[in-house]
């Protein structure tokens, strides 16, 4: 089973994606923005990123920047949250070098079949 | 997998409500200073914005995940304001404020109805909503919401070939081609063929590159964007071609269905002395080319890996060949069925005292006998009509001045 960072600030997206994971036997790791993020990973191996790109403090997009420039989680799948007409936000995850993206809203079902998607 | 979304609604109404506090604070901070320089329009902190932003972008993704139907509407409205506001296509006026703290209200009555079921004031919070709308009139309104919702196959059955070339960097994007190749896997029958024509030598490659390329064959009832849907996370980065092939009757398992059919009308099928050479040459090839690549097996090493690749390239020519000779077996020229027609003219003209030849054109081109079975009988019937009907008899036609004897051509 793997281990899951999650970053979002909004503290039911994170409760409703742990508990999904948890809920099929991943490790989750919670942060509520992308600093806290940093703080609690210093190297710590995950097998996957979630996050927010919305966030105070530190955005999503930074996050990805910044994670992509350590060699632990340079080849990681990262993935990032937008909504439908995000498209913008999108690309910008894209070139700070996510993975791919997941589309709000999403349910459950569709949370794990995009994470199995990625740890393959 | 069940999971029960009302355990995350107290939650999700909690924070809420609280973000909608922050939001409110802020709005006010902006009058505040507004109303300090005794000016009209704000120059706002854009950290200020974002905050207030932040607060109504997350009150929509909640409310949609968690099914609020109500708030989600407002809030959707809310937030393409807030963000026209951010990016400075609105401006923060005094009386946009208001509006936009009247907005707060709103979200907060109706997220209180979400959680306790009772209705509020829904006229008030229509026209405030109709009011938000209206707020930049020349702005185009944003598109509506929509949920993403993957369309189930649909029943006709497509032939794909994709040409998947990832960029040098794609492992970089945490992308793995594996997972999309199995992703394809999944939807149907798929054949794929590895590029190896990039792969620079060993003393060059960079391990942490992508330099394989991939063709792949799928075959199944799948629409083209589920296909798309599967690349959409790397479709900037590699070069990619999805092409519908048209569907052809000499895919590998028709063979089998041939020998099925053939054997299922227990009839007899004659079958000329080359057809059968060139079969058994045919096979005698394979023999050769299977030998020859167990040699390569047995004895591998990566030196070979040319001479593995020309022995597959022989075996796909060999495989082809051999379901050519296979498909010939069954296949009939037409004069199989015309020559049928030639004793039906000869018996009907004579009964009827009518002179007739009938004419064969590209009588030679082979079709499947099974077409040719069912050819058969049209034809019969066409030709009866012309003779009886199209033809008159001799001294008609003498009358008429044409030759004695009428022709009808048949041509392939």
């Amino acid at each position: 089973m793997a281990t899951i960072l999650t970053v979002d600030d909004t503290a039911s997206m994170r409760q409703m994606i742990s508990f999904t994971l948890n809920s099929v036997g991943h490790e989750v790791i919670q942060a509520s923005d992308g600093k806290e993020a940093l703080k609690l990973l210093q190297g710590k191996k995950v097998d996957l990123v979630i996050a927010d790109i919305n966030m105070p403090n530190m955005d999503g997009i930074t996050l990805v920047k910044s994670l992509r420039e350590q060699a632990e989680y340079k080849f990681i799948p990262i993935l990032v949250l937008t909504t439908e007409s995000q498209e913008a936000k999108r690309q910008q995850g894209k070139v700070a070098g996510a993975t791919g993206w997941i589309v709000k809203p999403f349910n459950p079902e569709q949370l794990l079949t995009i994470v199995n998607k990625v740890l393959g | 997998m069940a999971i029960d979304m009302r355990q995350f609604h107290q939650t999700f109404f909690e924070e809420s409500l609280e973000g909608l506090a922050n939001m409110e604070t802020e709005l006010l901070h902006l009058e505040k200073a507004a109303a300090n320089k005794g000016q009209e329009t704000v120059a706002a902190d854009p950290e200020i914005l974002n905050t207030i932003f932040r607060a109504a972008h997350s009150i929509k993704g909640g409310s949609s995940t968690f099914g609020f139907e109500d708030v989600v509407g407002f809030a959707h409205v809310l937030e393409s304001r807030l963000d026209a506001m951010r990016d400075g296509r609105l401006t923060p006026t005094r009386n946009v404020i208001s509006l936009l703290l009247l907005s707060v209200d709103c979200l907060r009555s109706l997220i209180i109805s979400a959680r306790t079921g009772k209705e509020g004031d829904n006229n008030a919070i229509d026209s405030i909503r109709k009011q938000l709308e209206n707020l930049e009139s020349e702005q185009p309104s944003s598109p509506p919401l929509t949920v993403p919702v993957l369309k189930p196959p649909q029943g006709t059955i497509s032939h794909w070939q994709i040409t998947f070339r990832p960029h040098l960097h794609l492992f970089h994007t945490g992308n793995d081609p594996l997972r999309i190749l199995r992703e394809l896997d999944d939807l149907g029958e798929c054949r794929v063929q590895v590029d190896i024509s990039s792969l620079p030598g060993w003393d060059q490659i960079k391990p942490e590159e992508c330099y394989l390329g991939w063709k792949i064959e799928l075959i199944g009832p799948i629409p083209r964007e589920t296909i798309n849907e599967i690349f959409s996370w790397v479709v900037d980065d590699c070069s990619l071609e999805i092409d519908r092939k048209p569907m052809q009757s000499l895919a590998p398992r028709s063979i089998a269905e041939a020998v099925a059919s053939m054997d299922a009308q227990a009839g007899t099928l004659r079958v000329s002395v080359p057809k059968v050479d060139a079969l058994i040459n045919t096979v005698g090839e394979l023999v050769i080319t299977q030998t020859m690549l167990s040699l390569i097996a047995s004895n591998f090493s990566f030196d070979n890996l040319s001479r593995l690749f020309a022995g597959i390239t022989q075996l796909e020519r060999n495989t082809r060949e051999l379901q050519e000779s296979v498909m010939s077996i069954r296949m009939l020229p037409l004069s199989f069925a015309f020559n049928r027609l030639l004793r039906m003219a000869h018996d009907m003209s004579q009964r009827l005292g009518k002179k007739v030849e009938l004419i064969f054109q590209g009588e030679q081109t082979e079709i499947d006998k099974t077409v040719i079975d069912r050819l058969i009988d049209p034809l019969m019937h066409l030709a009866r009509n012309s003779l009886d009907h199209g033809i008159e008899l001799p001294a008609e036609r003498l009358a008429a001045g044409k030759p004695e004897t009428g022709y009808i051509t048949l041509k392939a």
